[in-house]
């Protein structure tokens, strides 16, 4: 496995201060806590709680599984192509799994078959 | 036995079955002596990554005890399964206990397993840390991890539109 932190970073044997460096965690770590969140918090808090976290939510890390399954059932149309294209664009094709209600015109599902996805839970409306 | 080293020199004895929680020192052990140097890792940090090793190697050298076997046919037909984070009830809830810990003792631990390879650590740091996160502002994540904030007051307003679009409706 490769370190949580870059090499040279952080102060691992600081015990005693409260000080540890969440934002200097490495994209892969912190895709997996924020992946755990609502995709609500993960688009508007996230990345403005410092410009580290904003990059991890721009960067792949985040979207290996997308899941807007529940957005995805109260948004409108155009919303939802706009939401499909930003997160594949972000995933920069390494999805595995999508989650979404709803896909209603051709384009988009070209647009996922285009990333060669594993597509688990796709409805048509 | 093997023998753990930590970083600032205090040596622990723990029984194989402890130690092969991590990955990382059953591939050492397989291959070299059974006294493991563990230069990152700090005395404090590593008992209590000894401690959660402990209990999930007597957990898990007894994986079908009667609660824990009832509660998988209960749950679901296909729950046998080893790699599998935690199936069991009693279990998560001591996994729960035991990350009930400060930010920076978390932050270690994470730091530690992720080291030692000691993936269900891993997962269920990782997964705490979201908990702590889910729900509140940005301005109250920074204090709770003590991030600074390197926007300006400009950069974070127009992050705080850039995606407001998509959950205008909801």
């Amino acid at each position: 496995m490769s370190p949580l932190i870059p090499l040279g970073g952080g102060d691992d044997m600081a015990e005693g201060s409260d000080a540890r460096a969440w934002e200097e965690l490495i994209p892969d770590a912190l895709g997996l806590i924020f992946r755990n969140l609502p995709l609500q918090e993960i688009l508007t808090v996230i990345p403005r709680v410092c410009k580290s976290w904003s990059r991890v939510v721009l960067g792949p890390y985040c979207w290996q599984e997308i899941d807007i399954d529940e957005w995805s059932q109260h948004c409108k149309p155009e919303q939802l192509d706009k939401m499909l294209h930003m997160l594949i664009d972000r995933s920069c094709g390494s999805f595995r799994r999508l989650s979404v209600s709803g896909l209603h015109t051709e384009s988009m599902f070209t647009l996922i078959a285009d990333q060669y996805v594993d597509l688990i839970s796709s409805h048509s409306s | 036995m093997i023998k753990l080293v930590s970083g600032d020199g205090a040596e622990f004895e723990v029984e194989e079955e402890v130690a092969f929680q991590s990955k990382i020192i059953k591939d050492i052990v397989a291959d070299a002596d059974d006294v493991i140097p563990l230069p990152t890792v700090s005395s404090k940090v590593l008992i209590q990554v000894i401690e959660y090793c402990r209990k999930h190697a007597a957990v898990n050298s007894f994986p079908l005890s009667p609660s824990s076997s009832a509660a998988a046919a209960a749950s679901s037909s296909s729950s046998i399964s080893y790699s599998k984070p935690v199936s069991d009830p009693a279990l998560r809830a001591w996994d729960n206990e035991f990350v009930k810990l400060n930010n920076s003792s978390l932050f270690d631990i994470v730091i530690a397993a992720n080291y030692l390879d000691i993936e269900e650590l891993v997962d269920l740091v990782l997964e705490t840390v979201a908990d702590r996160i889910k729900g509140k502002q940005a301005q109250e994540i920074r204090r709770q991890f003590n991030i600074e904030n390197d926007f300006t007051p400009e950069e974070e307003e127009a992050l705080r539109r850039e995606n407001s679009w998509a959950f205008q409706n909801n």
